[in-house]
């Protein structure tokens, strides 16, 4: 994918990908855990729950980091999260006019599919940045494998085919 | 792991802050269901990050360890043992038993219980002579 498509996809997402923290002592930079996107406009944000294992371990806050540079604290909706699937389900009190619904039905991922994704990396001193890859497996449960993930700062991202199938 | 092992670990350890801290906290999660797909992709926060966190979870810890005061004679132990690393080796040993059966690296956190003096404030040791 060329960069300019990666660019057009990052201004098109960016409102939409959250930083998630968990700091000592509220500074969200050194909290820095992991991405997180908003699946619905009324502030519900979904993560990987390995980006927020600090908060049974050490009780430390959840603080979401948006874009603009707004810091929210955030709620665990544990009862929506599934620890083992790796998902967890954070609420913020921030309304946004864009998001990315969870569908009921997704499209169906083939190997080979060329998939992008935006999301904070710590490979880019956790700043926003777009990546490209391709799917590298789908099992029989429609679990892909990708090589997207290029470092840590990513995990909790939203993955897009170029078809804008959202995976 | 044997001694030999471990006792070069803790000098590794010793001489390593930045791996020392951080493998204490991969060490806390090592055994969830998910650690061994997550670990290359999850941050591990910076050193001074992890030292805040240690605070914390030795503060959690507190009345467990007290019995390292105690039953392990912690006070005593460190002033007969001169070096160091075999401090550390004795702590380590006694930890597995008083942490039960929480998730430990205990020759990390032996190594920063023993190097960062958590211990002797904790047993409230006397400070040591010559």
């Amino acid at each position: 994918m060329n960069d300019n498509l990666k660019k057009l996809v990052q201004d098109e997402l960016k409102h939409i990908i959250v930083k998630v923290s968990l700091p000592t002592d509220f500074d969200v930079e050194a909290g820095f855990r992991g991405t997180g996107f908003f699946i619905t406009t009324d502030g519900y944000i979904l993560t990987a729950w390995h980006c927020i294992k600090d908060f049974f371990q050490f009780g430390n806050d959840i603080l979401i980091g948006c874009y603009d540079g707004e810091v929210f604290p955030g709620e665990l909706e544990q009862e929506k999260s599934i620890e083992k699937l790796d998902i967890a389900v954070i609420k913020i009190d921030h309304q946004i006019d864009k998001c990315i619904p969870l569908l009921k039905h997704v499209p169906k991922t083939y190997q080979g599919d060329e998939v992008v994704s935006v999301c904070y990396s710590e490979m880019y001193k956790n700043q926003i940045n777009c990546f490209s890859g391709e799917i590298s497996l789908v099992d029989a449960y429609n679990f892909v494998a990708t090589n997207v993930i290029q470092g840590p700062g990513q995990s909790g991202y939203s993955m897009h085919t170029s078809g804008e199938k959202f995976v | 792991m044997n001694s030999k092992n471990r006792q070069l670990q803790i000098e590794n350890y010793l001489s390593n802050e930045d791996k020392l801290y951080q493998d204490w906290y991969t060490g806390l999660f090592e055994t969830s269901e998910e650690a061994q797909h997550t670990t290359e992709v999850g941050v591990i926060p910076d050193r001074d990050e992890l030292k805040k966190l240690f605070e914390k979870w030795f503060n959690n810890q507190k009345e467990n360890l007290k019995k390292l005061c105690v039953d392990y004679d912690y006070c005593q132990k460190r002033q007969q043992q001169e070096q160091q690393p075999f401090l550390v080796a004795a702590v380590a040993d006694g930890l597995a038993t008083v942490t039960g059966g929480i998730p430990l690296n205990v020759a990390a956190v032996a190594t920063i219980l023993v190097a960062g003096k958590f211990l002797d404030r904790l047993c409230d040791c006397p400070k040591k002579e010559g």
